[in-house]
C-alpha cells in the first residue's frame, strides 16, 4: 500500500499545508459526528438507520477540497463526509439528521437525503446508483451554460462499488464519455455493498478498468490517504473543467463500521478490520502534517472541529420540530387526490 | 388559425418554445438526424444544431433520469421516449427521484422538464408498443401528465409543459399524429390542469382523453340518432385532475361513462371512476360505467387487437347501459 | 360523547338549504367553542357556523360544494378521534381539503323498505324522493334490476300533484318525513314580514317525534296574499293548512302576529288546540312600533333596511348575517311587498294595533305560555299585564322581539314543556 509519505512535495494537485490542514478538520469533524450520530441513534434521537462513513472519510474529503458551490456533486446514502467536504454548515446537517424544522431541508429528507442547493450540494441519494444519472445530467446542464458563459463548472458523483454494478452507471458512463460531459466519477471503493463483498458482485477487482470501455481515462488511489484523493480527483475535475470529459478515479477504502446502525454485522473479518484500523484516514493525514505543524496546533484544531460537532448537536436538539403543511402551492403535490 | 395536423403542432410548439428560450432543448432517441419515428421533431436539429437537439443511446432509465436533474440544474430538457410501453424504464427516474425532490428538498430546487411519449393501439404494433400507460405515470405525486385529443390542445399543452417549473410527462397517442384541426398560431397555451367541454349534451357525461375522445365523440353521433344527447369531457391533463368541470357536467346529465385506453384493473378509469363516487355521489342516477382496455397483452392480428381494446361502439354501449 | 354541528346551529332565518362553502378545520383537527368550523352559504349569505364545544373534529358530513337542508349534521365534534374498526378502516374519514367525503345521508344506493326489503334506488332519486318527502317504498323503479331512477321520482311526483304550501316550505326537512307518534301535530305560525323559516332556529331544539306543521299567513312566503285581510281571514288560510294535515288536534306555537292568530284559532272548532304558545304576541295592547313597520315596509335596499331589522333584536349581532337581503329577495321573488303591506295596512292602521286577543286568551283553558323579551322595542311587553290569569309569563333577558331565534333552545324547553302539560294523564 502507498503510505503517501513524501509525495506531496511539488506534484501536481499536491494541496497546500493550510488546505490539508482544512482537509484534516473536515474529516475529525466528520468522524465525531458520526459517533455522536452512532450514540443519538442508541439514544432514539434519530429515525431510521444512519450509515457511518467512518474510515471513509478521506475520499469524501479528499475528492470535494477542490470544488466550488457552482460545481454540482451527488452524494450517496452514506454522505456525511461528501455533505461536509460540499460545504454544508455543520447545524443545519444535525438538526435534518435530528428531523428538525431548522434542519437542511426543515426535516424533510432525513440523513440519507440531504441537499443543499447554495452549496451545489443535490444531494444525497438512496437509491444505490441514483447518483449517477443524476451527476450526468448536471454535467449536460453545465456544459451548455459554460458554452454560454466561459464557465468551466463541473459535476461530480460519489458512488461506491455496489452502484457500480447497476445498469444506469454503464449508461451514464457511456453517455458522458460520448458527450464529453464535464463530470468525474468517483468510485469510494468500501468493498462492501450492504453485506455482500465486492469480490461476490464482479467479475473484475478493479472496477476502473471499465472506464477503458468508454475510452475513458482513470486512476485507483489509496482512498485512505486524502492527499492521494485530493491530487487524482484534482486532476480529473481539472480536465473536466478543460472541457476533456469525464474521467474515473477509484478510491479504494474500507467500511470499518456496519452497512447502517441496523446491522448486525459478523460478515467483516477481524483481521480486515485490524489491518484498515492501523491505516486510519485520519491518522494518516495527521502524520503527513507531523514535519509542517507543531502537535499542539494538530490538537486544537481536532479539538475545534469536535466542539464544532457537540455544539450543533447540542443547538440542535433543542430545536423544534417541523409541522405539517400543504407544500408551496405552485408545486403539484396534494394532501390528497391530484 | 391554421389546419395542422397533430404532429405539426407538436413541432410548432417545440419549433416556438425552442425559438423563444435558449434554455430548452430535445433529447431522446432517433430525434435528431432523423427527425423523431413519427417525425414530430423533423427539421428541428438544422435549425438549432446538435447541442440542442440531441441523438441518444438507448438508455430511457438514465435518460429521463438526466433530464430530472438538468432541469434542476438550469435547461430546459425535453425528452422523447419513443414508446409509453419503455415508461417503465423512466418510472424509478419518475418515482425515486423527479417526485421527491422538490417537496423533500423544501423547494430548493424546481424540474422544468419534459417527458414526451406516445401510447395507444390500433396500429398492429404489438404487445410492447400498444399500450396506453397513463396510470403507471398519473400515479405519481410531483408529476403532471397531460393527454391532448386535437392538434390545438397538443401546440397549446406542449408550449405550456414546456414553461411549467415541474416535471411534466406528455403522453401523445400514435393514431393521433395524422389527424387535423385547427390550431391557433403563435402565441397559444393550454393552461395544464384544465379540462374541456369537446361536446356539450344532457343525458350522460363521457369523461374520456387522447384519443378516446375522437371514439367517444363518434359514440356521441350514434348515440345522438337514438334521441340521446351526450357531453364528452375532454379531461387533456390527467393530473392535477380537473374535478370541478366533471362534477358540473355530471350535476346535469346524472349519469357517467369513464373512458380510459390503459388496462381496466387499478387503471385511470378507475380513478375517475372513484372521483365520481366522491364527488357527486348524490347526482348519480346510475352506477358509474367504465370502458377500458381487457385485462391482457394486447395481441397483434386486428380481430384480436380490436376486440381487447375500447372503441366507439363499447363507449356507446356502456352509454346505454347507464341510462337504462 | 360528541356534538353535532348543525346547519340550524349557526345558520339564518329565510333559509331553506345551503351549500357548504368551506371547512376551516380538518378531520383530526382541534377545534374550540365558538371557533368558525365550517362556512355555509345560502341563496343569500355566507354564514360561519362555530364550534358549540371544544374537542376534536371527528367527521365531516358534508363536503365543500355539497347542499343540505335545515337542520342536517354537518360534522362531529368528539373528545378524541375514534378507535378504527378493523373492518372499517377503509371507511375511516380523512377528507382533504379538496376531497370531498360522501355526503351525509345512508352511503348506499340501497335502503331498506318497510317490510325490509332492499330498495334499489340511485343516488339522485334518494335524494329527489327524501326532498319532496316521498317514501321509496311506495315507488315502482323502472332501471335495471328494478333500480329507482330521478325519473320515477319525477313521475311520482306528477302523478301525485301539487303539494300543500305549507308542506313544501321546509322542502329539506318536509313534514311528512317526520314519523308522528301522536296525532297531534305541532304548529308553528310565524309573524309579520318572516315566513316558515322563521322557525329554522328553533326547530331543531324541539324533541322529535312529533309532526311540526309550519303553515304561511296569507302573502308571506309563498302562501297566496289576501286582499285586506282581517285577523279571522288570517285564522282561517292557516286552520286550512292544519286542517290539510288531517289533523284532528294540535299544539299552536305563534309568534307576534302569528301569535295573535293563534290565539283566534285556539277557539276554533274543526281542529282542538290543546295548548298555546305565544311568542311576544300582537293583539294585547295599542301599541307597536309604527316607525319599524313604515320602514321595514319602505325599505328598498340592505341598507335601508338593517337598522329597521336590528330593532328586532336585543343585539344587532344576533340577527343572521344577509337577512336584510334574504327579506328583500323574498320580495322580489315571490312579490309579497305589496300584499304585506296591504295588510300592515288592514291591521296595524296608524301604527296601531287593531286587533285584540285577550278575550279569545281569556276562553282558551288549555296550558298558555307567553314568552317575551325584555329588550322588545316592536310590541311593548307592559301588554302583558292584559293577560288573564291562567297564562304563564316568561320575560328573557337579553332578547328583543325574536325571542325564537335570539334564544331558541330556552325558547323550545318552554314550548315543549307546554306541550307536555297538554299531555292526556
Amino acid at each position: 500500500m502507498l503510505r503517501g509519505a513524501g509525495r506531496r512535495v511539488a506534484m501536481k494537485n499536491s494541496p497546500t499545508v493550510e488546505e490539508q490542514l482544512e482537509m484534516l478538520r473536515r474529516m475529525v469533524a466528520v468522524r465525531h459526528l458520526e459517533e455522536r450520530l452512532g450514540e443519538l441513534h442508541k439514544a432514539g434521537k434519530t429515525r431510521g438507520p444512519i450509515h457511518r462513513c467512518d474510515g471513509q472519510e478521506a475520499v469524501g474529503i479528499g475528492a470535494t477540497a477542490m470544488l466550488d458551490d457552482e460545481d454540482l456533486l451527488t452524494s450517496t446514502h452514506r454522505g456525511h463526509a461528501h455533505y461536509v467536504g460540499k460545504g454544508v454548515g455543520m447545524h443545519p446537517i444535525v438538526a435534518e439528521i435530528l428531523g428538525r424544522a431548522t434542519g437542511a431541508c426543515a426535516g424533510r429528507a432525513g440523513h440519507m437525503l440531504i441537499a443543499d442547493m447554495q452549496k451545489g450540494l443535490l444531494g444525497g441519494n438512496a437509491i444505490v446508483g441514483g447518483g449517477i444519472p443524476a451527476a450526468t445530467g448536471f454535467a449536460v446542464s453545465l456544459q451548455m451554460k459554460n458554452r454560454a458563459d466561459g464557465g468551466q463548472r463541473v459535476a461530480m458523483c460519489i458512488f461506491g462499488d455496489g452502484a457500480a454494478q447497476t445498469g444506469i452507471c454503464h449508461e451514464s458512463m457511456n453517455i458522458a464519455a460520448l458527450w464529453k460531459l464535464p463530470v468525474v466519477f468517483v468510485l469510494e471503493h468500501n468493498q462492501y455493498g450492504l453485506t455482500a463483498h465486492h469480490s461476490t458482485q464482479s467479475s473484475v477487482p478493479d472496477l476502473s478498468v471499465r472506464a477503458a470501455g468508454y475510452g475513458m481515462p482513470s486512476e485507483i488511489v489509496d482512498g485512505n490517504d486524502v492527499i492521494a484523493v485530493h491530487r487524482a480527483v484534482g486532476t480529473a475535475v481539472e480536465r473536466a473543467r478543460r472541457g476533456e470529459g469525464p474521467s474515473l478515479v477509484e478510491a479504494k477504502t474500507y467500511r470499518m463500521v456496519g452497512f447502517s446502525t441496523s446491522d448486525v454485522g459478523g460478515y467483516q473479518k477481524d483481521e480486515d478490520l485490524a489491518i484498515w484500523r492501523e491505516r486510519d484516514p485520519i491518522v494518516l493525514a495527521r502524520a503527513m502534517l507531523a514535519d509542517s505543524v507543531p502537535a499542539e496546533r494538530l490538537d486544537a484544531l481536532a479539538n475545534e472541529a469536535r466542539a464544532e460537532v457537540d455544539a450543533a448537536v447540542e443547538r440542535a436538539l433543542n430545536d423544534p420540530l417541523p409541522t405539517f403543511t400543504d407544500h408551496a402551492p405552485s408545486a403539484p403535490y396534494t394532501v390528497a387526490g391530484a | 388559425m391554421a389546419m395542422m395536423r397533430y404532429a405539426e403542432a407538436l413541432r410548432a410548439a417545440l419549433r416556438e418554445e425552442m425559438q423563444r428560450d435558449p434554455s430548452v432543448w430535445l433529447m431522446g432517441e432517433d430525434i435528431a438526424v432523423y427527425g423523431g419515428v413519427f417525425k414530430v421533431s423533423r427539421d428541428l436539429l438544422e435549425e438549432f444544431g446538435p447541442e440542442r437537439v440531441r441523438d441518444t443511446p438507448i438508455s430511457e432509465q438514465t435518460l429521463t433520469a438526466m433530464a430530472v436533474t438538468a432541469a434542476m440544474a438550469g435547461t430546459r430538457p425535453v425528452l422523447e421516449i419513443m414508446y409509453a410501453d419503455f415508461l417503465p424504464l423512466s418510472v424509478d427516474a419518475l418515482i425515486n427521484q423527479a417526485s421527491i425532490y422538490n417537496y423533500i428538498w423544501n423547494g430548493q430546487v424546481t424540474m422544468p422538464f419534459v417527458l414526451r411519449t406516445q401510447g395507444g393501439g390500433g396500429a398492429g404494433a404489438g404487445a410492447q408498443h400498444s399500450k396506453s400507460l397513463d396510470a403507471l405515470v398519473a400515479h405519481i405525486p410531483g408529476i403532471k401528465v397531460v393527454a391532448p385529443a386535437t392538434a390545438a390542445d397538443a401546440k397549446g399543452l406542449l408550449k405550456a409543459a414546456i414553461r411549467d417549473d415541474h416535471p411534466v410527462v406528455f403522453l401523445e397517442h400514435k393514431l393521433l399524429y395524422n389527424t387535423r384541426d385547427e390550431v391557433p398560431e403563435g402565441e397559444h397555451l393550454v393552461e395544464i390542469g384544465k379540462a374541456r367541454i369537446a361536446r356539450a349534451g344532457t343525458d350522460v357525461s363521457i369523461i374520456a382523453s387522447s384519443k378516446m375522445v375522437v371514439d367517444a365523440l363518434k359514440a356521441a353521433e350514434e348515440l345522438a340518432k337514438e334521441g340521446v344527447s351526450v357531453e364528452i369531457v375532454d379531461l387533456r391533463t390527467l393530473r392535477p385532475l380537473d374535478r370541478d368541470t366533471i362534477r358540473a357536467s355530471i350535476a346535469k346529465t346524472h349519469h357517467a361513462v369513464v373512458v380510459n385506453e390503459g388496462w381496466r384493473f387499478c387503471g385511470y378509469a378507475a380513478e375517475l371512476s372513484a372521483t365520481i363516487m366522491e364527488c357527486c355521489f348524490d347526482e348519480l342516477d346510475a352506477p358509474v360505467e367504465r370502458v377500458a382496455t381487457h385485462d391482457i397483452p394486447i395481441p397483434y392480428s386486428e380481430p384480436l387487437e380490436s376486440t381487447v381494446l375500447p372503441d366507439a361502439a363499447k363507449i356507446a354501449a356502456a352509454a346505454r347501459r347507464a341510462l337504462a | 360523547m360528541s356534538g353535532d354541528i348543525t346547519l340550524a346551529g349557526g345558520a339564518g332565518e329565510y333559509m331553506e338549504s345551503a351549500t357548504v362553502v368551506s371547512w376551516s378545520a380538518g378531520v383530526g383537527d382541534p377545534v374550540k367553542a365558538g371557533e368558525v368550523v365550517v362556512v355555509v352559504e345560502t341563496a343569500k349569505a355566507a354564514t360561519e357556523i362555530e364550534a358549540e364545544r371544544d374537542g376534536i373534529l371527528v367527521e365531516i358530513l358534508t363536503p365543500e360544494g355539497a347542499e343540505v337542508g335545515i337542520g342536517a349534521v354537518l360534522g362531529r365534534i368528539a373528545d378524541s378521534l375514534p378507535a378504527p374498526a378493523p373492518q372499517a378502516a377503509a371507511q375511516l374519514p380523512v377528507p382533504a381539503p379538496d376531497m370531498p367525503v360522501a355526503p351525509a345521508g345512508p352511503a348506499s344506493a340501497t335502503i331498506a323498505g318497510e317490510a325490509g326489503r332492499r330498495i334499489s334506488i340511485s343516488p339522485l332519486a334518494r335524494r329527489l324522493a327524501r326532498q319532496a318527502g316521498l317514501d321509496p317504498a311506495g315507488l315502482t323503479g323502472s332501471g335495471p334490476g328494478g333500480r329507482i331512477k330521478s325519473r320515477d321520482v319525477e313521475r311520482a311526483l306528477r302523478e301525485q300533484g301539487p303539494v300543500p304550501a305549507a308542506v313544501t316550505a321546509a322542502p329539506a326537512r318536509p313534514v311528512s318525513a317526520i314519523p308522528a307518534t301522536t296525532a297531534a301535530p305541532l304548529v308553528l305560525i310565524h309573524g309579520f314580514g318572516a315566513n316558515a323559516a322563521a322557525w329554522n332556529m328553533l326547530r331543531p331544539h324541539l324533541d322529535g317525534g312529533r309532526q311540526v306543521l309550519t303553515p304561511e299567513l296569507p302573502g308571506h312566503g309563498r302562501a297566496a296574499a289576501l286582499s285586506r285581510p282581517s285577523l279571522d281571514d288570517l285564522a282561517e288560510a292557516v286552520l286550512a293548512q292544519i286542517e290539510a294535515s288531517g289533523a284532528r288536534e294540535c299544539d299552536l306555537v305563534g309568534h307576534s302576529l302569528g301569535g295573535a292568530v293563534a290565539a283566534v284559532l285556539s277557539g276554533n272548532l274543526s281542529v282542538r288546540v290543546r295548548s298555546l304558545t305565544l311568542i311576544a304576541p300582537a293583539g294585547l295592547g295599542p301599541e307597536i312600533d309604527g316607525a319599524f313597520l313604515a320602514g321595514f315596509l319602505a325599505a328598498g335596499t340592505p341598507e335601508s333596511l338593517q337598522p329597521w331589522l336590528e330593532r328586532l333584536v336585543g343585539d344587532a349581532a344576533t340577527l343572521p348575517r344577509g337577512y336584510a337581503q334574504a327579506v328583500l329577495r323574498e320580495r322580489e321573488r315571490f312579490g309579497v311587498g305589496a300584499a304585506q303591506a296591504e295588510l300592515a295596512q288592514s291591521l296595524f292602521p296608524d301604527g296601531t294595533q287593531a286587533l285584540r286577543i285577550a278575550a279569545d286568551l281569556e276562553r282558551f283553558t288549555g296550558p298558555l305560555k307567553v314568552i317575551w323579551g325584555r329588550g322588545d322595542r316592536i310590541i311593548p311587553q307592559g301588554h302583558q299585564s292584559d293577560l288573564p290569569g291562567h297564562a304563564a309569563c316568561h320575560r328573557l333577558a337579553g332578547t328583543g322581539h325574536m325571542p325564537h331565534i335570539e334564544a331558541s333552545a330556552l325558547v323550545a324547553r318552554l314550548v315543549m314543556q307546554n306541550l307536555r302539560s297538554a299531555e292526556p294523564n
